[in-house]
């Protein structure tokens, strides 16, 4: 008994010591993301007392349910709107289901520090049982290779209706380690009545867009409000942009397995592309020091017509921290053509994107796995996502059509059942951590005209062959 | 008593637990990030010994380490001749506040009691671009060609960096001179009044030598948070735009865990605390004779 005493006491003090470095480590961040359930640091702070707690009086008592504790780690901070608030209901709904469980959630925004944290959490083995992932090279293999992740059985998922390339995307050697809960893809967000109000049609064109920004910039409104700090949002943007110059994923795809080249005229063309727009003023001045609260606030203010985002932001149209009046009023459509192009307006970039993950080592990994398995019946997630507007599931979901959905939710179903291809994973994500970060930098530079698009073109290229040789070895 | 503490057992067994408790939490710390510095540790998985390519990587092929570097001297500097001489001349000032003292005291001590984050994010707003203070009030005034991208252009990114962390720091400089000031003692003001000397006289011939302690502990205080400095330029830019902020502290971390090259950021963090003890024991040595001189 002593030593039980002892043992408890000293693992108490180690989670208590890792969760004081670790809470120390991530306290700027965790303000960041304003976390409306519970601040990630007194999060992780009280659990060690409460899981000393219920051990022992478990023990005792056999026959009952034992108590178990999970600790759920997303990207969704605000837990009241969006997939932070389905996320919440159906943990809700299940502890209520299951006396028993108690789901801790901590949450940290934006994805960056999120995916650094992980990184800490990681490296000191203290993982949280449930983690918000990614099916990208850089951020799935690493954990996959150290053994951090839990496989999940494929087989027990055949009845949910997920989409193969999916549920492939977080499959690694044909197993999987992880559960995709969206089908991301990227396009223009618009509101119709600043369009209206100033006579714009959607534009289909490169010159139809151009045109639009002169009229917006003359009645000073930003044009398109851009997340520029994080740097991800202008990857997709110029691997769209290159497909637009080339007329296929491809271009991206093969210079990113070296079957190709980042050194193609098309890399030039959209480098080029993507500083004319810049120069023409379509995110206004200082864009590229402005987050992506910054850039969302902005549209969702009315202060921006358009919003360059991924499909998971359809949630704006539900979110009553903005006006009636701009919410009733988002559309969006697909990225232009380029001029002197191949690509068509219809060829949308789209990829699986994040999911859930459970830790391997967590002591909780069945019920942590039973829990994601019940929180993915199509009844729970798939069709409450698409029901109340924030994203769209990577499973079936047209059994849950109502007919009521809103008009930005139309506009997008319209862009992904109508898009003639899809891109699949964009280049940025196959890049080792090192490499992106050189790929990012060289993406700044270029955007703060400080590269040329040729030498962007050939810096990208030396990043992609020398990311390429790092996962060969 | 005096047996007691003149006994050196007695002294280790007093010391020891502090020693213990300073020797954990400071000197294995270092150790273990001096050990994966020689290390290719990506942060997860396995890794194996480089011995010291890292170091030889840094001092040979990375531009990036000296700009952050040569960032930190600059905000030093800015410190030693811009913010402590200001300082020093309030702290001066304050005095003659009469039944404001107390008030300006408090006034100016404020910022530094505010959480850095709230401040950091204060100033970010201000400098926005588009929607920020500054750039309004410019419009207001009819400047609007000296609008900037405040914190999207390298030199103003920088120069508004350095504004904002002098700002932040100012309260505690203020302070520590205020309390010399306060310091200098009553008869020696009247002795300098009964001989005739006026007030700027008596400040700058008297008071601002006699401050010389307090200026040494407080340029080498500076110079070393100008070195650890992480928290308001992640805040306010995280080093960018490309690379053009980067401090030492958030070099590192952007090294370690944004791009996980964990052992490669152990090893500027080596770097970091071998140049913050060499800079301390510089000033240390450089300003110990004008206190000889003066105190």
């Amino acid at each position: 008994m002593k030593t039980a005493t002892w043992k408890k006491a000293s693992v108490g003090m180690a989670v208590l010591a890792a969760s004081v470095s670790l809470a120390a480590c991530g306290g700027n961040n965790s303000n960041n993301g304003g976390n409306a359930a519970s601040p990630s640091g007194s999060a992780s702070a009280s659990e060690s007392p409460s899981a000393s707690a219920s051990a022992s009086p478990s023990a005792s008592a056999s026959e009952a349910p034992k108590k178990v504790t999970l600790s759920f780690f997303t990207n969704n901070s605000d837990r009241t709107v969006g997939q932070g608030k389905m996320e919440q209901d159906l943990i809700d709904a299940y502890m209520k289901e299951n006396p028993n469980v108690t789901i801790k959630v901590e949450t940290l925004s934006p994805d960056p520090q999120f995916q650094d944290k992980i990184k800490v959490y990681n490296a000191s083995n203290a993982l949280p049982d449930i983690i918000t992932s990614w099916g990208n090279t850089n951020y799935l293999q690493p954990l996959i290779a150290s053994g951090a992740l839990a496989e999940f059985n494929r087989d027990s998922l055949k009845d949910y209706g997920f989409v193969d390339a999916a549920l492939d995307g977080f499959s690694s050697d044909g197993k999987l380690y992880g559960i995709p809960r969206n089908s991301d893809f990227y396009v223009l967000y618009y509101n119709k009545k600043i369009f209206a109000d100033n006579g714009i049609q959607v534009p289909a064109t490169e010159a139809d867009l151009m045109a639009a920004i002169e009229t917006l910039k003359s009645k000073k409104i930003v044009p398109i409000a851009m997340d520029g700090r994080d740097t991800w949002t202008s990857g997709i943007w110029l691997d769209t942009l290159i497909q637009r110059a080339s007329g296929t994923w491809d271009t991206s795809k093969k210079a990113m397995d070296r079957t190709g080249s980042f050194k193609d005229p098309a890399v030039v063309k959209a480098a080029g592309d993507m500083q004319k727009w810049i120069k023409a003023g379509a995110f206004g001045n200082g864009f590229l020091n402005q987050d992506y609260g910054a850039a969302r606030n902005m549209f969702g203010q009315g202060k921006a017509a358009m919003y360059m985002m991924g499909q998971w932001e359809m949630g704006m149209a539900s979110d009553e921290n903005f006006p009636k009046e701009i919410r009733d009023n988002i559309g969006a459509f697909p990225f232009p053509t380029s001029e002197g192009g191949q690509g068509k307006a219809t060829d949308l970039p789209a990829w699986f994107g994040g999911g859930y993950s459970v830790s391997a080592k967590s002591p909780n990994k069945d019920e942590a796995i039973k829990f994601l398995e019940w929180m993915f019946k199509p009844d729970n997630w798939a069709k409450g996502v698409w029901q109340n507007g924030i994203t769209f599931p990577a499973q079936k979901y047209d059994q849950f059509m109502t007919g009521n959905e809103t008009s930005v939710q139309k506009d997008l179903s319209a862009i992904f059942n109508g898009a003639t291809s899809y891109s699949g994973t964009v280049a940025q994500d196959k890049f080792t951590s090192d490499t992106q970060k050189t790929f990012y930098d060289s993406i700044q530079q270029l955007e703060g005209n400080r590269m040329k698009p040729e030498d962007f073109a050939n810096v990208i290229d030396d990043a992609a062959d020398k990311s390429a040789k790092a996962q060969a070895k | 008593m005096h047996n007691i503490l003149g006994d050196r057992k007695t002294i280790f067994w007093l010391m020891a637990p502090g020693l213990l408790l300073f020797s954990l939490m400071i000197f294995v710390p270092i150790a273990v990030s001096f050990y994966y510095s020689l290390t290719n540790w990506a942060g997860v998985g396995d890794y194996g010994m480089v011995g010291f390519r890292n170091y030889a990587d840094i001092f040979a092929s990375d531009p990036v380490f000296w700009k952050s570097l040569l960032n930190s001297v600059l905000l030093g500097l800015g410190f030693v001749l811009v913010q402590h001489p200001f300082a020093i001349l309030v702290a001066m000032l304050v005095q003659y506040g009469g039944r404001w003292e107390k008030l300006l005291r408090v006034c100016i001590f404020i910022p530094a009691i505010i959480s850095t984050f709230v401040t950091t994010k204060l100033w970010t707003s201000i400098f926005d671009t588009q929607f920020g203070l500054l750039n309004r009030l410019l419009d207001q005034v009819g400047l609007t060609s000296w609008q900037q991208d405040w914190l999207g252009q390298p030199h103003w990114a920088i120069a508004c960096i350095v504004f904002v962390c002098m700002w932040q720091g100012f309260g505690y400089a203020f302070l520590l001179y205020y309390a010399g000031v306060k310091g200098v003692p009553k008869d020696l003001y009247e002795a300098a009044m009964l001989d005739g000397a006026s007030g700027a006289q008596l400040n700058r011939r008297i008071v601002l030598p006699l401050l010389a302690p307090v200026l040494r502990v407080n340029v080498v205080l500076a110079i070393v948070s100008a070195f650890k400095q992480m928290e308001t330029v992640y805040l306010m830019t995280s080093g960018g735009p490309a690379n053009s902020t980067q401090f030492l502290s958030t070099y590192l971390y952007s090294k370690a865990f944004r791009e996980s090259l964990y052992g490669y950021g152990n090893a500027i963090s080596v770097l970091l605390v071998v140049i913050c003890l060499a800079v301390t024991l510089v000033l240390n040595r450089a300003l110990k004779r004008e206190v000889g001189e003066y105190g």
